[in-house]
């Protein structure tokens, strides 16, 4: 490796944690301001110029205000709770494909940090790490409600994560391969329109948004912080930067999830105007963006719109409709695809489809 | 001195990686005996999984370090820590592990244990084996799929029978257990619970109104 | 890459480690934890055997090594739930006669 090579990673990981962090700060505006929007109130609007200032007052609140550790919470894993949700979760932008190549000062640099031949695996080990950051603030903070949200946290994110994984496996069967950038680089057909979505993975792509969901903690499936019964669930005896670290944790949970929705079901950067010339890249930096943007604010929105499952239907849902669902997706796109190879239907189909 | 300094210079990051998750290993490893408290102990666990899997990406395994971080880290100690925190059993724990005689068994045990795994290690042949060309492609996820769904069929299935008969063994032990004497009572004496009802004017009670 | 006994030793190591917690640890879940603490260290020498004879076999090997291990750790904290449920205890010193 040699110096210049490290300079540029340098450079990229210290963007790409800028862009999220300030991303995380600005999901919360757009938050209050949607769902301000869906309930006809009009949001924060002080700060600045259509309170476009909030977040930074937000943070600055944060930071000073007093931190509080309630005296009889175990006080190392109380510390450390906080640290372990938010470093999972800001790991996973280390593998995530922003973006084509692009040629600077004739360099060739890629417009992620570093792709490896199993990077979709890497993602799914960090945000299984992420669980940890939950049930441990659970656990050590001594109380009741912090307990409890804990244990629904992890029973509830046990149970979605395998509908959440099996529900990738059709894009794998498809793709062959978990390296993010080939699974992107493969749904470039059809004029930049060859999308998983489209493509044969409709019901693939619903479970893992619905996981996803559960994943993340959003309503619908809020349980673990149900505000309305346990206070404010695992966060509840956490205060000042501590509690802002779970924040954070959650948003940027939200937008790598959002990412991962676009990388494997969505083309990633492909769309219209990814071929020309020297723009092209840039173009898919800002479909990748676009991509992304709506859905969070689908996030936003489902949280405006629905009410909270209940225990019970939680895990019924997921048990017993989700699992199965993904499960027959699987079979359903291994005998697809093997039909497909035996008896060479590529051929026949529609010319748009070759991508002639 | 001279060995150790070529020593030293002969050392590449490599080396340097090793050494550091080796370290983190067995301390980590020496918490999950140490600690009292069992969920310090699955934290620690966790960490020794962890460098563990930093260990197996020097080995080339990339697809079996992820997967063990997701399996392991991900599922089974999130398993265990659940079951800690539903149980909440912290009051035990001081009275628990009170090592008592038995450290001064089971420590020398151990270390024989371990020296006789030394001894073997150090008189193989151990260190003339040298990585195989193919060990780049040897962890790759296609390469253990086509043996996982080949050769090694037979094993793959029974491990997912296995898996299935864990499923319903947890089930049938974790589910609360129901009172097996009532309902034998109840099933050997069905005449109590038979009676048959009063009848209706026996039922009703004639109140006074004034 | 390394010379491989610098992986085995490793593996000796973490294995021993886990033998001693086994051995005298009195409580259930730290027992079950050191029985996953050597079935990491047996994944470890699997994992270096396979990766310098270049045969993936020793991987696969490892892959069903944590299906079991997570059979094992299914059922295992089954049986602690029902122990505790009955026995009010996690001390498996405690858990020793057959009939409750």
């Amino acid at each position: 490796m040699t110096l210049e090579m490290f300079l540029i990673t340098a450079v990229k990981i210290g963007l790409v944690l800028f862009i999220i962090l300030t991303a995380v700060a600005y999901c919360t505006y757009m938050e209050r301001r949607v769902l301000a929007f869906i309930q006809v109130r009009l949001g924060p609007n002080r700060v600045g110029p259509f309170g476009l200032l909030q977040p930074l007052a937000d943070g600055i609140k944060f930071i000073f205000k007093e931190d509080v550790i309630p005296t009889d919470v175990t006080r190392f894993i109380y510390i450390l709770a906080p640290i372990t949700a938010l470093v999972p979760a800001l790991m996973t932008f280390a593998v995530i494909p922003f973006g084509d190549r692009l040629e600077i000062f004739g360099k060739d640099i890629s417009l992620y940090i570093t792709g490896f031949n199993v990077s979709l695996l890497f993602v799914f080990a960090m945000t299984s790490l992420g669980v940890y950051g939950i049930v441990l603030a659970g656990w050590s903070s001594n109380s009741k409600y912090s307990l409890f949200g804990g244990l629904r946290s992890s029973a509830q994110m046990i149970s979605y994560e395998l509908a959440l994984s099996l529900s990738i496996i059709g894009v794998l069967i498809q793709v062959g391969s978990l390296d993010l950038v080939k699974i992107v680089e493969a749904q470039s057909g059809w004029h930049g329109f060859q999308w998983n979505v489209i493509a044969f993975q409709p019901i693939g792509f619903l479970i893992f948004f619905i996981a996803v969901l559960a994943e993340t903690n959003r309503v619908p499936f809020d349980l673990p912080e149900a505000e309305t019964e346990l206070v404010g669930g695992f966060h509840t005896e956490y205060s000042s930067m501590k509690f802002a670290m779970f924040f954070m944790a959650e948003y940027s949970a939200m937008i790598t999830a959002s990412c991962m929705a676009t990388v494997l079901f969505f083309g990633g950067w492909n769309g219209p105007g990814t071929q020309l010339e020297t723009i092209g890249p840039f173009i898919g930096l800002a479909w990748f963006t676009l991509k992304v943007f709506l859905f969070l604010f689908t996030y936003i929105w489902i949280r405006g719109t629905l009410p909270r499952f209940r225990y019970d239907q939680l895990m019924d849902f997921g048990w017993k409709l989700l699992l199965p669902l993904a499960i027959f997706n699987i079979v359903f796109t291994a005998t697809w695809k093997f039909l497909f190879h035996y008896y060479d239907l590529a051929p026949s189909l529609p010319a748009w489809m070759q991508g002639k | 001195m001279d060995t150790i300094t070529s020593y030293l210079s002969s050392l590449t990051a490599e080396h340097y990686f090793f050494f550091l998750f080796a370290i983190v290993a067995i301390a980590s490893s020496l918490e999950v005996v140490m600690q009292r408290s069992p969920l310090y102990s699955a934290i620690a666990l966790v960490f020794t999984m962890a460098s563990l899997a930093a260990n197996f990406v020097l080995l080339k395994a990339q697809f079996l370090a992820a997967i063990q971080i997701i399996v392991y880290a991900g599922a089974i100690i999130v398993l265990f820590v659940f079951v800690i925190m539903l149980l909440n059993v912290r009051a035990e724990e001081s009275r628990l592990d009170r090592f008592g005689a038995l450290r001064f068994i089971a420590v020398p045990s151990a270390l024989v244990l371990f020296l006789g795994a030394f001894a073997a290690i150090r008189f193989s042949n151990l260190d003339t084996l040298s990585p195989s060309p193919a060990s780049a492609a040897a962890g790759t996820t296609e390469r253990i799929a086509e043996l996982m769904f080949t050769k090694y069929l037979l094993p793959f299935e029974a491990a997912s029978v296995l898996i299935m008969m864990a499923i319903v063994g947890a089930l049938v032990l974790a589910s609360r257990a129901r009172d097996v004497e009532a309902e034998m009572a109840a099933i050997e004496a069905p005449a109590e619970s038979e009676a048959p009802l009063p009848e209706p004017e026996d039922r009703l009670e004639e109140v006074e109104v004034s | 890459m390394l010379p491989i006994t610098n992986f085995i030793l490793l593996s000796a190591v973490i294995f021993s480690i886990g033998a001693v917690g086994v051995f005298f640890k009195r409580n259930i879940i730290t027992i079950l934890l050191c029985i996953e603490l050597m079935l990491n260290a047996a994944n470890l020498a699997f994992v270096a055997f396979a990766s310098y004879f270049g045969d993936s076999t020793g991987q696969l090997f490892v892959f069903i090594v944590m299906t079991v291990a997570a059979a094992e750790a299914a059922v295992g904290l089954g049986l602690v739930i029902a122990i505790f449920r009955n026995r009010e205890t996690l001390n498996v010193d405690e858990a020793n006669i057959l009939k409750l």
